[in-house]
């Protein structure tokens, strides 16, 4: 069984521009403003401190439960990559709470944490090790991202001597092996030639139907409409508009016309 | 490192009128623990920064990249450790059971080695000019410490310039023991006092800014 439940939940980025400096922070107590606009109330300045922040979420309240596939559209900077890094742990709400039952694994930018240096073996343990599975769960694992990326001895080599194409193979096997109960995207997971597209696409899927909730960020309204059941539309922070993904991307239609027309 | 040590080792026995065979162990001895130490320290500066990627991906217990920082430098730890035995060959060391104290000294510079880089690296996250204040500040500390020049030389100065300094207790715990002697008291008791004092001070300031140090790098 599992859920994300966020109660009202708020983040604020704090800038610290100029006052970054130890020797500023020390010594400077007359800190002057460094802009006087505010943008769209986003930007915001503290009156005590002078400090500058920006809210990057503002009141989210979202209950996630099992078979939810949740998608996120909203245009740039409207706080999708921020939610989700949210949900994976990694960013820790200002006010407000999350609660998150299961085991959560985020597939941002894949190929992180890859040893250029280390073989594709090391790498594959590496790499699992990072997204949360034991030594065990990933000897298991090996038989299948072997037969996957078609890589063959190549494995047995450093990962510098790859190419593009093949370190993108890698990564998306090592990232699509696992078994998550919730799993968080940053936009599509796409990898290699034609040939490896299809059988890249009936990888994400099974790994889509092992999951039991899902949450993607995506400009592509065709991403969302075939994987999704349910929508929210992010925009500065706040939650226009949440429900079917029907509705909601009618919403978010009808919101970004003026902008394009 | 090994010409590095015996270039210094001439120079400096001729300059402090020691012969070569006493010297030479006190500088190797010495300068290994340093620069263990000393490692530690300048590396804990970018240990949240480097792993940028990875914290950004994964949500990630700080403590793991300060305990590879403390691992990276015992491992190389060992590497120079080779240069002390050669020179204990070398020359008639002192050697007997209480050398083995030395494994002691270095669990606390480890135990005390993490909390240091948790506390230095969220400072330079956050303070981004922390980085070269350190380095120059270690560039000092290692021509004030007593690790080319015995601490016999400066007389009373030592009271000002040797004994409050906390490092060199913590060279002390290596050093002593590799030349054949029980650390002094002192060093003991200021060691054990910073491991308290150093835990204490970090996990408050773990509990208070661990969440902050995400929106810092």
């Amino acid at each position: 069984m599992a859920s994300i439940t966020l109660n009202d939940v708020c983040i604020d980025f704090s800038i610290y521009g100029g006052q970054k400096s130890f020797r500023k922070a020390l010594f400077d107590s007359s800190r002057k403003t460094l802009f006087k606009s505010r943008v769209g109330g986003v930007i915001k300045q503290e009156e005590s401190t002078g400090n500058l922040s920006v809210s990057a979420l503002q009141n989210i309240s979202i209950d996630i439960k099992d078979g939810d596939r949740l998608g996120l559209v909203g245009p740039n900077g409207a706080g999708k990559t921020t939610l989700l890094r949210l949900m994976a742990g990694i960013y820790f709400p200002t006010t407000g709470t999350i609660e998150t039952v299961g085991k959560v694994s985020s597939l941002f930018s894949p190929g992180v944490g890859m040893d250029p240096e280390d073989t594709g073996y090391d790498n594959i343990y590496t790499c699992g090790l990072y997204l949360g599975l034991s030594n065990k769960e990933i000897e298991e694992l090996i038989p299948d991202i072997e037969e996957f990326t078609e890589l063959g001895d190549y494995l047995a080599i450093p990962v510098r001597t790859y190419s593009t194409g093949m370190m993108v193979r890698l990564a998306f096997a090592i990232t699509t092996a696992i078994h998550p109960e919730i799993l968080l995207l940053d936009e599509g997971l796409g990898a290699g030639d034609a040939r490896f597209a299809n059988k890249a696409e009936e990888r994400v899927n099974a790994l889509i139907g092992r999951a039991s909730i899902i949450v993607i960020a995506s400009h592509s309204e065709g991403l969302i409409r075939q994987m999704c059941n349910k929508a929210i539309y992010l925009e500065e922070g706040v939650i226009r508009a949440s429900g079917s993904v029907d509705d909601v991307m009618q919403v978010y239609a009808d919101s970004s016309q003026p902008a394009e027309g | 490192m090994a010409i590095f040590i015996l270039a210094v080792g001439v120079v400096f026995a001729n300059l402090w009128k020691m012969s070569l065979e006493s010297y030479l162990p006190y500088l190797t001895s010495g300068l290994i623990a340093w620069i263990f130490v000393s490692t530690i320290i300048t590396e804990s500066c970018n240990v949240f920064t480097s792993a940028e990627g990875i914290l950004k991906q994964f949500s990630f217990p700080l403590t793991t990249f300060a305990c590879l920082n403390v691992w990276r430098n015992l491992v190389v730890f060992f590497h120079n450790f080779v240069i002390y035995i050669v020179v204990a060959l070398i020359f008639t060391v002192n050697i007997g059971p209480q050398t083995l104290l030395f494994i002691v000294g270095l669990a606390f510079i480890v135990v005390n080695g993490v909390w240091l880089t948790i506390l230095i690296g969220m400072l330079s996250c956050r303070f981004r000019d922390v980085q070269p204040l350190v380095s120059s500040f270690l560039q000092i500390l290692m021509l004030v410490t007593p690790i080319f020049w015995p601490p016999e030389q400066v007389g009373n100065l030592r009271y000002f310039l040797v004994d409050p300094n906390v490092i060199y207790h913590f060279v002390m715990l290596i050093r002593a023991p590799l030349l054949g002697e029980i650390p002094s008291l002192l060093s003991w008791v200021v060691v054990m006092t910073s491991t308290v004092i150093g835990w204490g001070f970090t996990f408050y300031i773990l509990a208070k800014y661990r969440s902050r140090v995400i929106y810092w790098i």
